[in-house]
């Protein structure tokens, strides 16, 4: 799930702290002293209280930050955790593999996304989680019962907090509910919804203690987090360090008792439950009449990946001059399984189009060296400028101002990137990429797209024309208009109107019909959502174009339908939407999602009566007579691989045939997505 | 009960005058000059308190570039205030204010209080824009203005509370509808709308708590 930061380790461990401030302004200067040693797990002293209102905070630290004070301590072995630090002001990042991303913030609220230093990491402390209980929207607890998410009222979704087992778990959504009433979503069962009083009551009648078997389960518990509550008012470091000792007492308690409660209610639960496909409509407005006609998707087939490409295969796939016979069977292989990590500077430039396949050994290396030349001529161009000529160049004088700045700010995080001399690449190429094309100059973002070329292909002249022929797919994504990004955030809505209507129509009546969430995610294929390693695999399988040119907007598909009752039962309205898709950075399963997305593919293919439009969108072949709505021929073929060098966005005529049924269906499509 | 009043801000303005260092100055109390560029939108949140009272601002922070306006324009959507910074070491940052403005009105609520901000004041050698300048446009365009430093913190907190304590008159005075959260405001979670206008942080002390002032 997250591969710079392996889960076990990292994610935040499950010292809750519950925090009822009434602080002063004060409190935040007070140093307290070290924590204290009584409960079974480990324990994280705050050193402040949270410079907050009112309320009932919980509050995370992390458990594997180097601290040298607390390891100086021992702390029974447990990885060191989040230091208190004389000099507050300088917190770190939570997780300091994200890059840009960041991290919820000390003594004040929420999180800030920011980039993590570059070079001086050591300084930066750990911050925790902080969680006000009051505006908890819901919790998904998966990995059987685990890994947890808080999702927040602004649409705040915490990293995954870790917890050691099941049991944990349910001693922690006992202390949740004893504060904030929770229950069971009854369409994903992932999910926990924080029952308020401001809100309408939810689906089903059950209440609090029945949905959740909380009641049945322990009348002590039950006691014990009300106390903890109340001590909170009077000694929230006592109370806190005390009570947990209790839970986990309670938790070894519980794990003689050999039935589980909640199970029962959740099994009664989805008897009640009336989870019906919502059909797919669409019509077709015809003079005087409209035409409804329902969308049958094809089923729902599970597809597994392949290894990545070895080193073996790719020798194979070679005659003995050196020429690729068969580079669409090289697609699809590296499309299944993407490359391996250490191949990829010789497989990549094949993937961009600056290798062609059809070459000899020979003539590759004279096509090398014409592109060693063209690439110093285009240098020499901007490079040989003098200051003087560069005053009457306002076009490219201002492009080279930007680039400058960008680089100094682009994947600095990365080792390979912390010095001056691969920053000074970065600047070269795309100051050289602006004399290639200077139509469309630098824009943001292109200095994204190109560091992980250059880390992986580290020679300019390659990673030069390897950026080229990424361009040439998302050169759409950049133009001024911002056209190629309209097109795709409409073609994603198309394609979610007839993949998930219910979710679709929720997302039309929560003012995000225009799909402007997804902005980051396309203009620069989740380059800040997927970490380091993630990203390159994501890339290489996409610029395979296999099975479509938009296979970017599947996987964009699969991420978002995999957060849909997390959106729709938590009720995020336009704002909290933004804010819970950009905090799902550092937090999408890449494989799952490839694998969903292929999936969704299958099902647009081998549906019947899809829109052709949205058939279109997927480079699917359109049945002549599909206006009438009749369905596609059977077994339709994927539209043929390949090297569609079309970018991304590009001109696709997107008519409004697709349904604008604005039907809310209540249903519950989360079960596939779990 | 944790807070009273919910803020939406946006911080716009061109590329590379100190959006992101201010957003992490204000809610981190830190500068960091090396951070990744802004792509599309991030965020920030921070309690102060006004009037006794609780606020939470929520802060978007927009990416600069021109062809990046369009989708500037959606993240619009229900702020209240607005931050509108320029660099005062680059005249160009200065002149390109109009056109942000236009886009501000254009597409917020006409109620949204911008703030104008000079940034990098701490850079007085490589000044190029005067601050009468700022403070003429400003008055021209009815806009609340001052001069922050992001890297020591100059002005900062002043600029953002400032920002919050305008809104807040606003609401007082019933400009603002604070149950249509069109406007940027929301109220508390547990502050039914009935409740809010009269009884504040009513009976529970300690609501001095907030971190700015």
């Amino acid at each position: 799930m997250i591969h710079a930061m392996p889960l076990q380790s990292n994610c935040p461990q499950p010292v809750i702290k519950m925090l009822s401030s009434s602080s002063s302004p004060d409190i935040e200067e007070r140093d307290s002293p070290d924590m204290d040693e009584d409960s079974g797990q480990k324990q994280e002293t705050k050193d402040q209280a949270p410079d907050k209102g009112h309320g009932k905070y919980m509050q995370w630290q992390r458990s594997d930050s180097p601290s040298p004070e607390r390891s100086a301590n021992g702390g029974r072995g447990e990885p060191a955790g989040a230091a208190r630090s004389p000099d507050r002001s300088e917190w770190a990042l939570l997780e300091p593999a994200v890059g840009y991303h960041h991290s919820r913030d000390n003594g004040k609220e929420d999180s800030v996304s920011m980039s993590p230093p570059a070079a001086d990491s050591a300084e930066f402390r750990p911050r925790p989680i902080e969680v006000d209980l009051s505006e908890i929207r819901s919790l998904r607890v998966t990995e059987r019962g685990t890994l947890c998410v808080i999702i927040q009222s602004d649409g705040s979704t915490t990293s995954p907090l870790r917890f050691p087992s099941s049991a944990h778990m349910d001693s922690f959504l006992d202390m949740v509910n004893s504060v904030t009433p929770i229950v069971r979503s009854c369409k994903d069962k992932a999910l926990y919804l924080a029952e308020e009083q401001s809100r309408p009551a939810r689906a089903t009648q059950g209440t609090v203690d029945t949905l959740y078997g909380f009641a049945r389960f322990s009348e002590r518990l039950v006691g014990t987090g009300i106390k903890l509550v109340r001590d909170f008012h009077q000694d929230p470091r006592a109370a806190t360090l005390t009570g947990i000792g209790k839970v986990a007492e309670i938790v070894l308690n519980r794990g003689l008792e050999d039935h589980r409660p909640e199970e029962a209610i959740a099994d009664a639960l989805r008897q009640h439950s009336f989870e019906l496909e919502p059909p797919r409509l669409q019509s077709t407005q015809h003079e005087g009449f409209e035409v409804v006609t329902e969308i049958r998707l094809g089923e729902k087939r599970p597809v597994a990946r392949q290894k990545p490409l070895t080193q073996q295969e790719w020798d194979d796939a070679h005659d003995v001059e050196g020429r690729i016979p068969d580079p669409d069977a090289l697609r699809r292989r590296i499309f299944h399984g993407g490359v391996e990590p250490q191949l990829r500077a010789s497989v990549w430039p094949f993937l961009l189009d600056c290798e062609r396949p059809e070459l000899t050994t020979e003539e590759r290396r004279a096509a090398r060296d014409q592109r060693r030349d063209d690439y110093f001529r285009m240098k020499l161009q901007w490079a040989s400028m003098s200051e003087k000529q560069l005053t009457r160049f306002t076009g490219l004088r201002d492009r080279r101002a930007l680039v400058e700045k960008d680089v100094t700010r682009t994947d600095r995080g990365e080792a390979f990137f912390s010095g001056t001399s691969n920053i000074t690449l970065l600047h070269d190429i795309l100051v050289t990429y602006c004399m290639y094309n200077f139509d469309l100059g630098y824009v943001q973002g292109m200095s994204d797209l190109l560091s992980p070329i250059l880390f992986v292909v580290k020679d300019e002249v390659d990673a030069f024309w390897c950026f080229v022929g990424f361009m040439e797919r998302v050169c759409g994504n950049f133009e001024l208009t911002q056209k190629g990004m309209e097109q795709q955030f409409s073609d994603l809505h198309a394609l979610l109107q007839v993949y998930d209507p219910t979710f679709c129509s929720y997302l039309d009546r929560n003012e995000s019909s225009q799909m402007s969430f997804t902005f980051r995610w396309l203009l620069v294929w989740f380059k800040r959502e997927l970490d380091w390693p993630d990203i390159q695999r994501l890339w290489e399988v996409l610029w395979t174009g296999l099975p479509c040119s938009n296979f970017v907007l599947l996987v964009a598909l699969a991420v978002l339908v995999q957060q849909r009752s997390t959106i729709i039962e938590s009720e995020l309205g336009f704002s909290a939407i933004v804010k819970h898709i950009n905090d799902l950075s550092m937090h999408i399963d890449l494989e799952s999602s490839l694998k969903l997305a292929e999936t969704i593919y299958g099902q647009f293919r081998d549906g019947s009566r899809v829109p052709a439009p949205v058939l279109r969108i997927l480079d699917l072949p359109v049945p002549p007579e599909s206006d009438a709505g009749s369905s596609p021929p059977a077994g339709s073929v994927p539209a043929a691989a390949g090297a569609d060098p079309s970018p991304a966005g590009g001109q696709r005529s997107h008519d409004s045939s697709v349904s604008e049924d604005e039907r809310s269906y209540e249903i519950a499509l989360a079960s596939q997505y779990m | 009960m944790s807070y009273a009043y919910l803020f939406k801000y946006i911080i716009i303005g061109d590329t590379g005058v100190g959006k992101s260092c201010l957003l992490l100055q204000f809610t981190d109390k830190r500068f960091q000059p090396v951070h990744d560029l802004t792509i599309g939108v991030e965020f920030g949140a921070r309690m102060i308190t006004i009037d006794g009272k609780q606020v939470k601002l929520q802060i978007w922070d927009t990416a600069g570039q021109e062809a990046f306006r369009s989708i500037t324009r959606s993240y619009y959507r229900g702020a209240a205030g607005a931050l509108l910074v320029y660099d005062i070491t680059r005249r160009d940052t200065f002149n390109h204010l109009t056109t942000w403005l236009e886009d501000a009105r254009q597409h917020s609520n006409s109620n949204m209080v911008i703030m104008l901000i000079g940034n990098k004041s701490d850079l007085e050698s490589r000044r190029d824009v005067k601050r009468e300048e700022g403070e003429a446009f400003a008055r021209e365009h009815g806009l609340i203005f001052m001069e922050t430093s992001a890297k020591t913190a100059a002005n900062v907190e002043e600029a953002f509370i400032n920002t919050a304590k305008e809104i807040y008159e606003k609401i007082q005075e019933g400009v603002f509808d604070i149950n249509n959260e069109a406007n940027g405001i929301k109220l508390g979670p547990q502050h039914s709308p009935a409740a809010a206008g009269g009884m504040a942080a009513g009976g529970l002390g300690g609501s001095q708590g907030g971190g700015c002032c």
